[in-house]
């Protein structure tokens, strides 16, 4: 199993996942936040929490998504760790409603 | 307030033993959705999928509603929805009828795991009639752990303390992955990591943990004491066990030293496949980085022969590090003080000893019949002169069970009550299992579920259980059975229940007022949960008015110059009032006083034909047990039953990812799907427990779990089961696999979309 972070969460960044999450699996670029599946434990506790729906499991994720499991091993191998509540990104709230939610 | 405004009400998760807390939004008696409770001080906010998706479970389509009596032949699938009342005076009579002829014995009970807080209830019910057939899980679930624990020191299971960021510096999980069985442990490890605690993990799988770990050992299933000797041996030779501790608190030592003599790591590594290199580095590591806690897991409880000694080498080892009692290490917590939890809540003094006697597998194993009071003495000296704190570890034994329905030996037993209990799915040789539950020579088979299952749908009576939302609930520690010391946690019942469904308590209560237990019973659960509280001067109200738990001091009664606390006692609970390294119990029953290697036990088992050796059930956070299988975000993870082996194995048998194989034991055969994985020894196969709740209408193979389910596969033979506490073997036996040539690709495609 293996729990991803998609595009959903680009220029947002929310961060309500990080403050469920039990093992410090989420990394960060200027951008969105990566999951890595090493550390990741498939507890599914981030998944509700995202106010824009980015946060998949791998059976529930869309055909036109799965590029996104490769995106989250790589990219957050080389980023740094996510350890608490960011600040939002600009534009974060109006990004949120383009996107219906 | 009106019944359609949306209530917020805060619950304790019942999904695994974690018991995170939760907040509910309901509507109508209905469940809108469930998050993690951020207030609570244990879980702050987390909560998995078993959790926040609780109420798929509870709102399955396939639920049972209402009590059903069976109608034509067992099994045969029809039923007749008769009432409550009439079930009860019913089963009432005919367990009358049937234990007035055969005795109170004749009449068993086996529940499942942790299903809500009210789980293991009818044990009282069944002391108070006079049984001493009681089954329950214990064998295969901490069991033989905790009681390696307690021979040695006279307390235990202390594998669950949660290491102390900043104090505890090094973490050993061995046979144990708490990232799917108990997430705040593995949070709590990682925090004490993130402060320079060290990690080493003990598995034959790469588990998720390893990728966290500064050291790997990876045995084969089955040969943990082996590790746990060599370690104890490499520990000594370079003298770098605590020496003090070890003089002032512990007798056996030299003994002990001698008896590892011939583990060094060279042999350890020709037995266990583990390289002396990495032996000698954790023996290093554990010992320059203390205080350690070794999390001995339930993976080291379910190999069969040896599994008390295992847990008597993993306590010999805590010991000698002096690992035990300090800051950091493991806490000997001891039973409540006060609180009525352990065996008085269940009436176990109630329990005629001649009736003790007679508890099936007590002739022949140990902590089962004679030996039981032996342990509840020495146990007791030490921890306020309580009784019956072991009595959780000694209840009848499974496979006896079966065996006395079947053959009826050592006498018939000739009514069973299951709750929330599919031995079919669960139990080691579940062909046996279910041929027991078929029987004629069963003549009464109730059983209170969720579901139809392999199990229940056998049974004469079906009753709708309630669901752990439907009920109150209470942890002392663990339930009833109060590994946490003084510790109490209460919340009433979110909904009320629907249909009519009950809880356990409601149908021990029911059937005791029909068979003379009219006293013994209060109207409600929470008036008895009242009663198990008072001695510490609380009740269910008060309790549950508390955000999380209450422990300590609060939960102590303070009786002034009757304080148990002054009473002199016993540093450990053991003979000698020692920590003993050679156990005194186990020489006076007959076994080796100082923990033993032996390999799982197979009768008739080849190693030629079967080179391969087979472990079984490894937990996943989005299951707990066979509630698993019912539950929708476990079947989208999880389709179809996995067989995991190394792709080096897979090559050799001409086996590819996604093809059909057979999977053999000595025991039988079963089909599940390959799945190829560099993470697990190339000698080693893990196998899925698994059934099919959707095939429950399949005549050849009703459920699926002929075909599938691991099972089939496991043993308990009375050979290979461990000679003191009847653990029987899930794990660690020799198999093979076979590329399933008819159906290999075929069957890929339709069954994984099927």
């Amino acid at each position: 199993m293996t729990t991803v972070v998609t595009d959903n969460c680009r220029k947002c960044r929310f961060t309500e996942c990080v403050s469920v999450c039990p093992v410090e699996c989420f990394h960060y670029d200027d951008e969105m936040l990566y999951i890595d599946p090493n550390v990741c434990i498939d507890c599914s506790a981030c998944v509700p929490k995202c106010p824009v729906t980015a946060i998949y499991e791998k059976c529930d994720l869309p055909e036109e998504k799965s590029g996104w499991i490769e995106i989250n091993a790589a990219r957050s191998a080389s980023l740094p760790v996510c350890t608490g509540r960011m600040e939002l990104l600009p534009g974060a709230l109006e990004r949120k409603a383009e996107l219906g939610f | 307030m009106s019944a359609i405004e949306v209530q917020e009400k805060r619950a304790v998760c019942c999904a695994c033993h974690q018991q995170c807390g939760l907040v509910v939004r309901t509507r109508a008696n209905r469940i809108i959705d469930i998050s993690g409770d951020k207030q609570h001080p244990n879980s702050a906010g987390f909560a998995c999928l078993k959790g926040t998706r609780a109420h798929e479970l509870l709102d399955h389509p396939d639920r049972i509603h209402h009590p059903l009596k069976r109608r034509g032949r067992r099994g045969g699938g029809e039923w007749q929805q008769i009432s409550w009342e009439q079930a009860l005076d019913e089963i009432a009579a005919s367990v009358r009828k049937l234990t007035d002829s055969h005795g109170a014995e004749a009449l068993a009970y086996s529940f499942g795991t942790f299903h809500g807080a009210d789980w293991g209830i009818g044990e009282r019910f069944m002391n108070l009639f006079g049984s001493p057939n009681t089954v329950a899980q214990d064998k295969v679930c901490y069991g033989p752990g905790a009681l390696g624990e307690m021979l040695t020191y006279g307390f235990g299971p202390s594998f669950f303390t949660f290491p102390i960021p900043g104090k505890t510096r090094c973490v050993v999980l061995w046979g144990f992955r708490p990232s799917a069985s108990m997430p705040l442990l593995w949070r709590q490890i990682l925090w004490a990591k993130n402060a320079g605690a060290r990690l080493i993990v003990v598995d034959p799988e790469r588990v998720k943990e390893v990728h966290q770990a500064d050291l790997w050992l990876q045995p084969l299933p089955g040969t943990d004491t082996a590790v746990a000797l060599g370690l104890i041996h490499a520990i000594i030779r370079e003298s770098r066990h605590d020496a003090a501790f070890v003089e002032s608190h512990t007798i056996g030592f030299g003994e002990l030293s001698e008896h590892v003599s011939s583990f060094t790591p060279e042999q350890v590594e020709s037995l266990t496949s583990v390289p002396s290199s990495k032996l000698v580095q954790a023996a290093h590591l554990l010992t320059e980085q203390s205080p350690a806690i070794i999390h001995a897991g339930n993976g080291l409880c379910q190999s069969g022969r040896g599994a008390v000694q295992t847990g008597r080498a993993m306590a010999c080892l805590i010991a000698i590090t002096g690992n035990l009692g300090v800051e950091g290490g493991h806490a000997l917590t001891g039973p409540p003080r006060d609180l009525l939890a352990n065996g008085d809540a269940i009436a176990s003094s109630a329990l005629p000893p001649a009736q003790r006697n007679k508890r099936l597998g007590a002739e022949r194993f140990a902590v089962l019949g004679a030996g039981y009071a032996d342990l509840d003495e020495a146990v007791s000296r030490a921890w306020y002169g309580r009784k019956h704190l072991m009595n959780w570890l000694s209840s009848a034994h499974e496979p006896t069970l079966w065996r006395a329905i079947v053959d009826q030996q050592p006498y018939p037993v000739k009514a069973l009550v299951l709750q929330h209990h599919n031995p079919v799915g669960a139990s080691a040789n579940a062909g046996l299992a279910a041929a027991a539950l078929a029987h004629p020579n069963l003549e009464l088979l109730v059983a209170q579920d969720l579901f139809l299952n392999a199990a229940s749908s056998l049974a004469d009576y079906v009753l709708p259980a309630a669901h752990w939302l439907e009920k109150p609930f209470l942890s002392m520690g663990l339930g009833l059975l109060g590994f946490a010391g003084d510790y109490v946690e209460c919340k009433p019942a979110v909904l009320s229940p629907s249909h009519a469904h009950r809880g356990d308590y409601d149908f021990w209560r029911d059937l005791g007022r029909r068979l003379g237990q009219a006293g013994d019973w209060p109207e409600t659960l929470e008036a008895f949960w009242d009663t198990c509280l008072a001695p510490a001067s609380l009740d269910f109200a008060t309790a549950s008015s508390r955000l999380g738990p209450l422990f300590g001091p609060e939960t102590r009664a303070g009786r002034g110059a009757a304080s148990i606390q002054d009473t002199p006692r016993a540093e450990y609970g053991t003979p000698s009032g020692k920590i003993e390294l050679r156990s005194s119990l186990m020489e006076r029953w007959g076994e080796s006083a100082l923990p033993e290697y032996s390999r799982p036990f197979v009768v008739d088992a080849s190693k030629d034909e079967f080179p391969l050796t087979l472990t079984t059930g490894g937990r996943k956070i989005e299951g707990f047990h066979q509630d698993a299988q019912l539950m929708p975000a476990f079947r989208r993870r999880n389709p179809m039953p996995l067989v995991s082996m190394h792709p080096e194995t897979a090559r050799e048998a001409d086996i590819r990812d996604g093809e059909w194989v057979w999977l053999e034991t000595p025991m039988g055969r079963v089909r599940q799907c390959a799945r190829l994985t560099e993470d697990l020894h190339r000698r080693v196969i893990h196998a899925d427990r698994w059934w099919y709740p959707e095939r429950a209408g399949d005549t050849e193979d009703p459920f699926g779990w002929r075909t599938t389910n691991v099972n089939v596969c496991t043993d308990s033979a009375y050979e290979s089961c461990d000679p003191v506490l009847g653990t029987w073997l899930l794990r660690g036996l020799p198999c093979r696999i076979v590329k399933d040539r008819d159906t290999a690709t075929a069957g890929t495609k339709s069954e994984r979309t099927a």
